[in-house]
């Protein structure tokens, strides 16, 4: 037996150690499994947290969940949605494969709420927030909650605004002053200026603005509350 | 009352893991002392294409079973190549069109530490390798995991959650049946030397 063994060691063959890049993944990945096991420790959430309960719920099935789980950090997310999670749906090979947007060009390209939370420097739950979806958009069904009228959770999928889209903040009115700029810049979204020109009553979006406004501290309440501003497209 | 997490570097990996029932983020430390071995472990069984998530799934399956972890262990390194074996074995029988190559034990390794290639050394790897894809799963396991991982018999049958007894008489059962198969496909290398050179 003594003899079997030594054969076996000496055939034991030394495998290359993992790269930091491997290590790296798979300490991402535990990470997660910790992160969602302290998230699932905390208490249910009620009022305006309500989007961020079903974002729980979708976890594991969706990359919008991954992305979250990731929070700010996309590097460290390609990874995984390359090889395994919800099935890559980010992947360029998985569109592909989906034959959805970006491979054909035809539909504009879901982009996830965390693509926008980097470019605006805010994180996944305001950037969603703070998202509209527009007329036409290619929101999936299962998500698609009324945000056709200019709602949105914090967990939603959207696109950026088509470009000559003409949108406003619902909170301060005309696209017109820094304030805007400030909330588009990085986005890639178009700043309309067309409305410059009309009274703030005539403008389209000014009930909900008046509203928002009334809730006191220029918090849109339709957005759940908690933000100073969002998008709203115009018809 | 909670108890602060212990620092990373003065604790046993009993203590850590116990930690981590009440403070997950402790968990994190045995990743880091043992995923080497884990990820060596598995890419001497099992060709490279399978052997990251494998790695992966192994920590994670470790860190949502923790609670099971029998604290009287001080090194967590048996427990996890035991989860890694059984990963492996659970993988295998998911896609059993990946079963063959899952029986190429360390091809892909094999020669990797052995700067003499030479003939002979080559021959004789096969034939071990070969060997071994015809032992019992069950013996294979104990078998590498004993000569491979120098795991004791009580590490190996914590690891496999099988009595010492039972992973002694693997251990001979697997010695016996690699010894034969050996001196079969010796002899029939000196009876054939031309099939040997292929």
């Amino acid at each position: 037996m003594t003899d079997d063994l030594d054969l076996l060691r000496r055939h034991r063959g030394e495998p290359e150690p993992p790269s930091d890049e491997i290590r790296a993944a798979a300490r991402l990945s535990l990470e997660r499994a910790i992160r969602r096991q302290t998230l699932g420790r905390r208490r249910e959430p009620q009022g305006n947290e309500v989007a961020t309960t079903f974002a729980r719920r979708r976890d594991d099935r969706t990359c919008l969940s991954r992305c979250r789980d990731c929070r700010y950090s996309v590097r460290s997310l390609e990874p995984d949605h390359r090889t395994r999670a919800c099935g890559g749906a980010f992947a360029p090979e998985a569109r592909a494969r989906r034959g959805s947007s970006a491979a054909h060009g035809s539909r504009p390209r879901p982009v996830p709420v965390h693509d926008v939370a980097l470019a605006h420097g805010v994180g996944h739950r305001a950037a969603g927030r703070r998202l509209l979806s527009v007329p036409g958009s290619a929101v999936p069904p299962e998500l698609d909650r009324g945000q056709r009228r200019g709602r949105v959770s914090g967990d939603q999928w959207t696109r950026p605004l088509p470009l000559g889209a003409r949108i406003r903040c619902v909170c301060c009115g005309p696209a017109t002053t820094r304030r805007h700029e400030r909330h588009v810049g990085g986005a890639g979204m178009p700043i309309d200026l067309s409305d410059s020109t009309r009274a703030p009553s005539e403008r389209p979006g000014a009930a909900a603005r008046a509203a928002a406004h009334r809730q006191g501290g220029g918090r849109a309440a339709w957005t759940g509350g908690g933000i100073r501003a969002g998008w709203r497209p115009v018809a | 009352m909670r108890r602060a997490p212990l620092a990373a570097g003065d604790a046993s990996d009993s203590e850590r893991i116990a930690a981590s029932l009440e403070h997950p983020e402790s968990f994190a430390t045995i990743f880091d002392r043992h995923y080497d071995v884990v990820y060596r472990y598995l890419a001497r069984r099992v060709p490279r294409a399978y052997v990251d998530d494998l790695a992966s799934m192994t920590f994670i399956v470790a860190f949502e079973r923790r609670a099971s972890f029998r604290t009287e262990s001080d090194s967590a390194r048996p427990w996890l190549l035991g989860i890694a074996t059984n990963l492996l074995h659970e993988h295998a029988r998911l896609d059993r069109r990946e079963r063959g190559k899952l029986l190429m034990l360390g091809a892909e390794h094999r020669l990797d530490g052995h700067a003499d290639r030479d003939v002979g050394r080559g021959a004789e790897t096969d034939r071990l390798a070969d060997a071994l894809a015809t032992l019992d799963p069950e013996q294979r396991d104990v078998l590498l995991l004993h000569a491979w991982e120098e795991l004791s018999y009580e590490e190996i049958a914590e690891a496999l959650g099988a009595p010492v007894g039972t992973v002694r008489s693997r251990l001979a059962r697997a010695g016996t049946h690699l010894r034969s198969q050996l001196a079969k496909a010796r002899s029939a290398a000196e009876l054939n030397p031309c099939q040997e050179q292929r």
